[in-house]
């Protein structure tokens, strides 16, 4: 009885935020995210719907230009179209450029509370992202599209709580940094839900697809996503450990579960020399590319 | 068989060249799949570039449309106007031939008048003037149409530029006293002989004369002409009219200089407020390759300039062969005289003109009737109608011409076209000279002097200036004056002439000789038409008498 109260009441306070965030400025991150990543997982796909897509938004428009003209990409032409863009810099490319400037936007309005900064999440959520994406490549051999947004997006909860529940935030985030108890732990016992349920509700009303969800659901504990979304949860879940132990962080209270770690290792077979390989290069190509001006 | 243990290190390599294995089949198929996808988006791009040409061609098929239809349109336009000055063409021609009756017998009625002394000599001297103006109007109408058709053949002539700048019209010379007007004019030292079409610039000045008298009651209008360069083949001409009169507004100022200052082709200029003097001056101007400019403030005056380019020289001084020309020509006037032309009032008016001052003048309306005539009488010289029933001018030319009685008489061609084809046309056949109707008697008279006495192949043609040429050792008196004969030759100072001249005048009205007052009448005229050119050689003339007689 006591908990279909709390149920009734988690849910009120999800749709609440749910419908603050529709009528916010992120509803327009909703709809540019949400067509960029339908966009990629549509094999009919074209380059004329992708051009369509960032077109609409002016100020995304001008970040791609911007972007695509920096020394990174090396254009040898000036790039002053959207289509230009796409020949030069590459439709892949761009597609993920048009991705990370416009969830940028989430992280916008720089501001310190209790050890957490909107702009560290945003480095370590492009980082996880970027390694994530390195991780599934090499050693799964598999395209990481979905896994890139999933990682530009999977603290998508902690932005949302940041944004609508600022007070409670600040407590929760008090009592982690006091407490060197775990945030997801805190979160459930303030909210009655963590960042990762809540991030997985913002997924859902902005149907985004399953895959994603189940990252954003579960990059907390990978072994509670379904079957056939375990992999790519789980190499999430280490490709944010990677930005921990390389101190690409948002915040300083620990996440680190050392033994649901090593149970995801051992289960995707994965070893850290081997990651560390890639860690070590990727680190190399996000150094590059905030020098060149690509982030 | 011996396991291989591996190290550390061979495994990390191993898991490298995996990763790297990985990466490389995945770019693969991303690049695959990436040129299908340029594939595809230049494809949509040449769809649509297609659908843009198309588009562009649609567009260029109307405009090619509208560009016909406005193309029929400027037939029309341009057919209206053909037609348009085809008929002031030929209205002005019909105009003209009453006008000669007009202008011919209110002469008549002027000369007997005047020797009656009777009231009415000055209002026919009024009717005369004005039929003078219409003459003029007419004859601006037609260049105006010409011009404008694009249709005027400037006839260029060899020219001396004194020649021109010292024709002035006689009726403008009264408007200066009339007026009284200060009327000043500086000619420059040099006087080259041009290749110009002098008719057409006297017709420019005279109208920017004309207006600057209409817009000065008193005051000055000087009139200057400056040379600007000067080489053996080409020379550059300014003349400026200036007067110090009303000024124009700022406004209409503006407007004509607007007009002035477009180029020829923009048919849309509104002639309107502008008259059709200036609009004359400057569609001439523009055909002879110059450009006309304004300047002028209320209260101080105007001053209008012509500059003409490129003027074809074709001797550098004028002077010294004109003497030889003009000397010695001997003073025969020719006194009988047949006309042959269909309109019988042309021939009555000249009969009745000339009759009274004691010529013998034949009319025939008709070829045949004057080959008649000139068989029985043998006149001197024959005025031949151009436009005639039957028998044209031309046939009538080469009967007389084949008639060995008559060839050697000099034939005038008499007609009221002023189109140079057709004057020149007339030169080609043979006619000796051509007389434009309606007559004007002052040149038929110069006519008659020229060609008295002379047989038509002794005719140097175009001549059509008289001049009188006297010995003058016989007035010694005249002597005295010689210095200032001199001055007028190297320095020709108006006011100074005129002081001359009223010097010569008394010693002319001592000597009570007949032909010296003849001569001193062509002076004084020649004076008040700034006919520089024939008061220079007469000059010339008593310097050479008086000096040699020193001697």
């Amino acid at each position: 009885m006591e908990a279909a109260v709390q149920t009734d009441q988690r849910t009120e306070r999800i749709e609440r935020i749910l419908s603050a965030i529709n009528d916010s400025d992120l509803s327009s991150i909703k709809s540019v995210v949400g067509n960029i990543i339908r966009l990629i997982n549509n094999p009919k796909s074209t380059a004329r719907d992708l051009k369509d897509i960032i077109s609409i938004d002016p100020p995304l428009t001008a970040k791609i230009l911007r972007v695509s003209n920096s020394s990174f990409y090396a254009a040898q032409t000036k790039i002053d179209d959207v289509g230009k863009a796409i020949v030069w810099v590459g439709f892949n490319t761009v597609r993920e450029l048009a991705l990370r400037q416009k969830a940028c936007e989430l992280f916008d309005r720089d501001e310190a509370i209790e050890g957490y900064r909107r702009s560290e999440l945003w480095a370590y959520s492009v980082a996880t992202a970027h390694f994530a994406k390195m991780i599934y490549r090499r050693e799964f051999g598999k395209t990481g599209d979905n896994i890139y947004s999933a990682g530009l997006l999977h603290k998508i909860g902690l932005i949302a709580e940041e944004q609508f529940l600022r007070k409670a935030f600040t407590k929760i985030l008090h009592l982690a940094n006091s407490k060197g108890e775990h945030l997801s732990r805190i979160e459930e016992k303030v909210f009655g839900f963590n960042h990762a349920y809540l991030g997985r509700e913002i997924a859902r009303n902005w149907n985004l697809p399953e895959e994603i969800i189940s990252c954003i659901a579960y990059h907390t504990n990978p072994f509670e996503a379904p079957e056939e979304h375990f992999e790519i949860t789980a190499v999430m879940h280490v490709a944010a450990i990677q930005c921990h132990f390389a101190q690409i962080g948002y915040y300083s209270a620990t996440l680190f579960d050392d033994e649901l770690y090593t149970r995801c290792l051992e289960a995707l077979n994965l070893e850290q020399e081997s990651l560390n390989m890639i860690i070590q290069e990727g680190q190399l190509e996000i150094a590059e590319m905030l020098e060149k001006g690509a982030l | 068989m011996e396991a291989v243990v591996k190290d550390d290190t061979t495994l990390l390599l191993e898991k490298r060249i995996k990763h790297l294995e990985n990466e490389l089949k995945l770019t693969r198929r991303e690049k695959d799949e990436a040129t299908q996808k340029y594939f595809e988006f230049y494809a949509q791009m040449d769809n649509l570039v297609k659908e843009r040409t198309a588009e562009l061609q649609q567009t260029q098929n109307a405009l090619e449309e509208k560009n016909r239809s406005l193309e029929d349109a400027l037939k029309l336009v341009q057919n209206a106007n053909a037609i348009r000055s085809g008929f002031l063409a030929n209205i002005s021609h019909e105009l003209r031939t009453p006008l000669n009756a007009i202008l011919g017998f209110s002469q008549i009625i002027y000369e007997e008048e005047k020797k009656e002394n009777n009231g009415p000599a000055s209002y026919i001297k009024q009717i005369i003037h004005s039929a003078h103006k219409l003459t003029d109007l007419i004859n601006d109408l037609i260049s105006l149409s010409k011009l404008e058709a694009g249709q005027l053949v400037l006839e260029k002539k060899e020219v001396s530029l004194g020649e021109i700048l010292n024709t002035c019209r006689e009726d403008l010379f009264k408007k200066i006293k009339e007026k009284n007007i200060d009327f000043k004019k500086v000619v420059p030292d040099e006087d080259p002989v041009l290749l110009i079409d002098d008719y057409h610039v006297r017709r420019i000045i005279f109208h920017l004369v004309d207006n600057a008298l209409k817009h000065t009651t008193d005051g000055e209008i000087i009139f200057e002409s400056k040379i600007l360069s000067l080489s053996k083949e080409k020379a550059t001409l300014s003349l400026s009219i200036k007067d110090s009169g009303t000024g124009i507004p700022e406004g209409h100022l503006e407007k004509i200089k607007n007009y002035l200052s477009n180029p020829p082709s923009s048919a849309d200029v509104s002639y309107e407020g502008l008259g059709i003097g200036l609009v004359l001056c400057r569609l001439i101007a523009d055909e002879m390759d110059g450009t006309l400019e304004i300047d002028s403030a209320v209260g101080e005056g105007t001053e209008v300039r012509l500059h003409l380019r490129n003027i074809k020289v074709v001797r550098l001084n004028a002077s010294a062969e004109k003497t030889n020309k003009d000397s010695d020509v001997p003073e025969k006037v020719c006194r009988k005289f047949l006309v042959v032309d269909d309109t019988v009032e042309n021939s009555i008016l000249i009969q009745r003109f000339y009759e009274t001052k004691g010529y013998t003048v034949w009319g025939a309306p008709s070829v045949e009737k004057g080959l008649e005539l000139a068989k029985k009488n043998k006149p001197e010289l024959i005025l031949m109608d151009i436009n005639m029933p039957g028998k044209d001018g031309y046939e009538g030319l080469r009967l007389f011409k084949s008639d060995k009685a008559l060839a050697h008489i000099p034939i005038i061609a008499f007609s009221a076209s002023n189109d140079n084809r057709d004057i020149e046309k007339a030169r080609r056949a043979g006619f000796d000279e051509y007389l434009l109707k309606p007559v004007d008697f002052n040149t038929l008279d110069d006519l008659l002097h020229q060609y008295g006495g002379h047989h038509s192949e002794d005719i140097i043609p175009a001549v059509t200036k008289s001049k009188s040429s006297i010995d003058f050792s016989g007035y010694p008196l005249l002597a005295d004056l010689v210095e200032r004969y001199e001055q007028h030759i190297n320095g020709p100072v108006l006011s100074e002439i005129k002081d001359t001249l009223i010097k010569v005048g008394e010693i002319v009205f001592a000597y009570k000789s007949e032909e010296l007052a003849h001569w001193f009448e062509k002076m004084s005229k020649a004076l008040i038409q700034f006919d520089m050119s024939y008061l220079k050689t007469q000059f010339q003339v008593l310097t050479d008498t008086y000096t040699k007689r020193e001697k």
